[in-house]
């Protein structure tokens, strides 16, 4: 082998990871279509779930069906509403794909405000109905205090989720901003 | 041409030709997104005039020149790679050895002017005579001509290096 085949078979031999752009705009597209199936697919499982409550004797069991039905209604609309904001996973340029990329991660920071109000009005109706029906069912009050646990700390965590995405999609933004850099310097 | 495909066949030229720009860590990761983006915007402009890989080795090529002009228009004191060689000891480890020769033959070319640089790489990729010219915009004449004296300066190189 002489030298210079020697230092081709070197050079041929170097390979490694390329940060392939497409493919990461193209992965978010496939998570919010995915996204969007699975949260209807949940909000539909949910609300099937509640429809025993009307079959209830009691009013109140009634209202609180209702009252499920409108936070599931409230997260649908406002779910549908945040994605029709997003748009469609357009992926054919650069310039396209990172506005992608920033309407999605706009998108996600909406649906942890809207979880945080709409479960807010839930968690209110939901410990005063509740409350309601032990009282007249004259429960003990370590169900009472037990339910009213699990309501406070669902509205601890939905109610300081725009805080903990925040923190969470840091990271990502950081990456956007790096890829609008990079194609505003190279005016691509 | 798929952007895809594009990246399947002539990744490993892209992947070297970054290398040979920018040594390992943040600066080769951002140089190379660099040119992946470039070569994706520029890829539906592709009209087959040329070889794909003469095309995406010329967008390659510009972006990482474009790339050591800015860097050499910083400040100094921000440019550290003249100090850190590769370890020469060999490793236990055959892969990891393939991959210091590579990495240490990088280095070596790092050092060589870009005109230089631009043709051996070109050339170590296979490409013909005619082929770097088209990429690099010069004669063939003239790319013989610094053909020959990036050989000439690697070689010196290598050599001092091994003394």
């Amino acid at each position: 082998m002489t030298g210079w085949e020697a230092l081709q078979s070197t050079w041929a031999g170097g390979s490694g990871v390329l940060p392939d752009v497409r493919a990461r705009a193209e992965q978010e597209a496939r998570r919010h279509r995915r996204s969007g199936v699975s949260v209807f697919a949940l909000l539909a499982g949910a609300s099937l779930c509640t429809l025993p409550a009307f079959a209830a004797p009691e009013g109140v069991v009634h209202l609180i069906g209702w009252a499920m039905l409108g936070f599931l209604a409230a997260m649908g609309v406002g779910f549908v509403v945040i994605q029709r904001g997003v748009g469609s996973p357009d992926v054919k340029g650069p310039r396209e794909a990172i506005a992608f990329l920033e309407r999605r991660l706009a998108g996600e920071r909406r649906v942890a405000h809207l979880s945080r109000w709409v479960y807010l009005a839930l968690c209110i109706v939901g410990t005063v109905l509740t409350q309601l029906l032990y009282v007249e069912h004259g429960s003990p009050l370590s169900v009472r205090l037990m339910t009213l646990a699990c309501f406070v700390f669902g509205l601890t965590v939905t109610f300081t989720a725009p805080m903990w995405f925040g923190r969470i999609a840091r990271r990502r933004q950081s990456e956007i901003d790096r890829w609008r850099g990079w194609v505003e310097e190279q005016n691509l | 041409m798929d952007f895809e495909e594009c990246l399947r066949v002539h990744g490993p030229a892209l992947w070297r030709v970054i290398a040979s720009y920018a040594p390992v860590g943040a600066e080769r990761d951002d140089l190379a997104q660099e040119v992946l983006l470039a070569v994706w915007k520029a890829l539906p402009r592709f009209r087959g005039e040329s070889s794909p890989r003469t095309f995406v080795l010329r967008i390659a090529h510009n972006r990482c020149l474009s790339a050591s002009w800015q860097r050499a228009r910083r400040p100094a004191g921000s440019e550290g790679e003249l100090i850190r060689l590769p370890d020469p000891r060999p490793p236990a480890d055959e892969e990891l050895s393939r991959q210091q020769r590579t990495e240490r033959l990088l280095w070596h070319v790092r050092t060589l002017p870009l005109g230089q640089r631009q043709v051996l790489t070109l050339a170590l990729e296979g490409l013909s005579h005619a082929e770097i010219a088209e990429v690099v915009g010069i004669t063939p004449e003239n790319v013989a001509v610094r053909l020959g004296r990036a050989r000439e300066t690697l070689r010196c190189s290598m050599e001092r290096e091994a003394a």
